[in-house]
């Protein structure tokens, strides 16, 4: 576990996020600051809202009907919620990776390629960057014999780390990750948490997950949520081994949730 | 059972566990062996009428059916049913091109795009249009087409009635088979970065076009056999219609039209040859429509976690 | 004895239970190590062969409680995967079933060193031992009840307390050489009694070893600036 790496400003800054649903409070004035090339884990007892938190880091929460969410999210220092910004435009800078495996029903590579074509990028430029994606996640040398095959006869695990390579694939600077690892094995969470670990170098990651030892294992940070408070952020091994809160101290004990 | 522990004996080794022990408990079990028996029979009893009919029809059909009463095109043929057939073709190829633009419009219009509430109307609309009886359709269909816009009654007017006929089960169709795209696969889609049109050109359609396809042919299958949606706007004709503004005949209209010939008239003849090819057209279209569906599942199969 | 600190809903029972024991088995290693300290002080100022023998025989259980006490907590370790207190006390267990461990192995040591010799004739000398000895095992009496009940009060109390023994090693060292500079048939007894002096002062140290422990796994605090450990460079017997 390194210190996250403070040079620079930090890529995404949340200011007073407040998110509802009706008369609902999902999120309740969270701040936060997401550092160059760290991984912060997010995590807390079912319905914190952690879900929802990271949904709001690039704008996916206009999915869902009647959100209200104000407050701002800053990225390189621009508020994505700004009216004049497309969230189209947002999505394809923000990356994210969902809790089950999502694949297409295509070929690998086409999976792989999906946001390149969205973003018409030129097709040698598409071999390319698909054959670095796919290094990145991991995934390259189980697939790289035969990337035509469909995608939906990979593995749980594999067809994870081809969701990670397609969210890599448009060179985001953050990836946001919902629980990879809740619908894969002990040996495919391990080997999505070492791809996790590889990409905190280079780029920032948020990860959610309900697993403690997976924070203590591959996160700088960690953030946790409570019935949509922020009660507690700070450096893992703190957070782990001494925390501040109570709550806190409830939580990553066992003691409930 | 045994009252206490002592006196309980275990069954000798290789006895049946299973064997039922108390009276109510056997009597359970036969119970439901008899069940499994008895409901694969009663299957046979709803297969008995469509037996029925398809035996009735075939053999009163197949005495009089020959090459030429199939392909006969001289106007003045009464032993021919080439002239109903083609114009029933064309009347239908209109309608279900119609029907599958209005339908496809609307369906992912109300699977994408429209509000819940606004989506709820107009697949409430569309049942209600479902339920309307067929010769309410053909009614509205001769008022609207024919008289009002002016049409009068041809292959225009007949077309678009049919094709109102045909919508709501397209409609229906599409709607479901675009809501039923996965909801992980949708929010991966746009979490990527697709836009609307992205999202439905490369993503949805590809997954829902096979079912698509399966509700235009089950479409067809219901509008060749409807009668009054026809019979109320278009006009009988003995030759085969070349031009939208033109009179056709068709199979349900040559049934209609011929049934109430007394037996061994060559009317009879052609209204049994008429029902015998629509039931061998839509038993055709609705094994397509089960090709179509065996193939889907293996091709999207593990899509649907 | 074994509540991990008051008021905490306890949802699973089982690990309460298991750190409960585990907290128990220093406690009753603890008493162990006392006992053979306070026994080997008495054999080392009576002459007491018996006694000595006695002291030696514990050595044994002594050996067995430390290494049970580390599987146990390594099991734990493994199938609770401790987090937060829970985390900090694993520790602190494990740190401190060491100190406890040395403690009795200085008991030990105490008891070897006069086997079958005369008791000691210098009075004076026997009385700053048997202080010592008193002092430093309420020293680890008080920073293990401490521990266990998880009061920080009492544990951070324990360091004061250094300082009486340290000023009383001073003063048996100063008397001792004097005495040894004398010579006579006693240098032995003599020589050996200030070896075991020093024991007793590491036994004082190591209870505040236990003491720091204790703080560290009740709030985390790892800062030992306030932890007076060892006597200042400056105050050394006169020459």
């Amino acid at each position: 576990m390194t210190a996250a790496n403070a040079s620079g400003p930090p890529v995404l800054s949340v200011r007073k996020l407040r998110v509802r649903a009706g008369k609902r409070t999902l999120l309740d004035d969270v701040d936060l600051e997401f550092e160059q090339k760290s991984l912060t884990a997010v995590i807390g007892p079912s319905g914190c809202g952690k879900t929802t938190f990271v949904r709001s880091l690039n704008r996916m929460t206009e999915m869902t009907p009647g959100l209200k969410i104000s407050g701002r999210v800053d990225y390189l220092g621009q508020n994505i919620y700004d009216p004049a910004v497309d969230p189209v435009l947002v999505r394809r800078r923000i990356g994210m990776v969902f809790q089950r495996p999502t694949v297409f029903p295509m070929s690998v590579f086409e999976n792989a390629a999906f946001g390149l074509r969205l973003i018409r990028e030129e097709e040698n430029e598409i071999d390319r960057a698909v054959m670095e994606a796919l290094q990145r996640a991991g995934l390259w040398d189980e697939v790289k014999d035969d990337l035509n095959r469909s995608a939906l006869g990979l593995s749980g695990g594999q067809q994870q780390r081809l969701c990670i390579a397609r969210a890599l694939a448009v060179q985001p600077k953050v990836l946001l990750m919902d629980e990879p690892c809740s619908a894969l094995d002990p040996a495919a969470t391990q080997r999505v948490e070492a791809t996790m670990d590889r990409l905190k170098q280079e780029i920032v990651i948020v990860l959610v997950t309900h697993n403690v030892g997976q924070a203590a294992r591959v996160s700088d940070r960690v953030a946790f949520l409570h019935s949509g408070h922020l009660v507690e952020v700070g450096v893992t091994a703190d957070i782990l081994e001494r925390p501040r809160e109570k709550l806190t101290e409830q939580f990553i004990t066992g003691r409930f949730g | 059972m045994p009252a206490t522990v002592e006196s309980y004996v275990p069954p000798p080794p290789g006895a049946e566990l299973l064997r039922a022990t108390s009276l109510s408990l056997r009597w359970r079990v036969s119970f439901d062996r008899a069940i499994g028996y008895l409901l694969p029979l009663l299957y046979l009893v709803a297969l008995l009428p469509i037996a029925w009919i398809v035996y009735w029809v075939s053999v009163h059909a197949l005495v009089t059916l020959n090459w030429s009463a199939l392909t006969d095109t001289s106007p003045l043929d009464t032993h021919s049913l080439a002239v109903p057939i083609i114009s029933t073709f064309y009347v239908m190829l209109l309608a279900t091109v119609i029907a599958v633009v209005f339908g496809l419009f609307g369906g992912i219009a109300t699977a994408e795009f429209l509000s819940e509430r606004v989506a709820g109307w107009v697949r409430t609309s569309a049942n209600l249009l479902a339920g309307t009886p067929s010769v309410v359709v053909g009614y509205f269909g001769y008022f609207a087409f024919v008289l009002y816009f002016g049409w009068g009654l041809n292959v225009i007017s007949g077309s678009f009635t049919l094709a109102f006929f045909m919508l709501p089960y397209l409609f229906r169709t599409v709607d479901l088979a675009y809501t039923s795209v996965p909801r992980s696969i949708r929010e991966a889609a746009y979490g990527q970065g697709a836009r609307p049109l992205q999202y439905l050109l490369r993503i949805a359609t590809p997954i829902a076009f096979p079912q698509v396809l399966n509700g235009v042919f089950l479409a067809m299958a219901i509008g060749v056999g409807e009668t009054a949606p026809l019979w109320l706007t278009l006009e009988q004709s003995a030759l085969v219609p070349t031009g939208l503004f033109q009179p056709a005949s068709f199979l349900t209209g040559q049934i209609f039209e011929d049934y109430t010939s007394g037996p061994g008239t060559p009317g009879i003849a052609l209204a049994f040859e008429a029902a015998f090819i629509l039931l061998v057209v839509v038993i055709s279209l609705n094994i397509i429509v089960r090709i179509i569906s065996a193939r889907f599942r293996k091709r999207v199969e593990g899509l649907f976690q | 004895m074994g509540d991990p600190g008051g008021g905490r809903p306890v949802v699973d029972e089982d690990h309460s239970r298991e750190m409960g024991l585990l907290k128990q088995h220093v406690g009753e290693m603890t008493e162990l190590a006392l006992g053979m300290v306070s026994d080997g002080t008495r054999a080392l100022l009576h002459g007491d062969g018996e006694l000595a023998h006695s002291v030696g025989s514990r050595d044994a259980a002594l050996d067995r409680y430390d290494l049970n006490i580390e599987l146990e907590t390594i099991r734990l370790v493994a199938v609770m995967q401790p987090e937060g207190p829970d985390l900090r006390t694993t520790e602190a267990i494990l740190k401190i079933a060491n100190c406890v461990d040395r403690i009795g192995r200085l008991g030990y040591d105490l008891s070897r060193y006069l086997a079958s010799t005369p008791a000691t004739t210098d009075a004076d000398v026997a009385e700053m031992v048997r202080e010592m000895d008193e002092r430093s095992r309420a020293m680890v009496t008080a920073a293990m009840d401490a521990f266990l009940s998880g009061d920080v009060t009492r544990a951070k109390a324990v360091f004061p307390m250094d300082d009486a023994v340290d000023a009383l090693h001073r003063k048996a060292q100063a008397r001792l050489i004097e005495l040894l500079r004398q010579g006579g048939p006693d240098s032995d007894r003599r020589a050996f009694l200030l070896l075991g002096a020093r024991h007793l002062e590491r036994v004082a140290d190591n209870a505040c070893k236990i003491a720091e422990k204790a703080v560290y796994a009740i709030t985390g605090e790892r800062r030992t600036e306030y932890l007076p450990r060892r006597n200042p460079p400056a105050s050394r017997p006169p020459a």
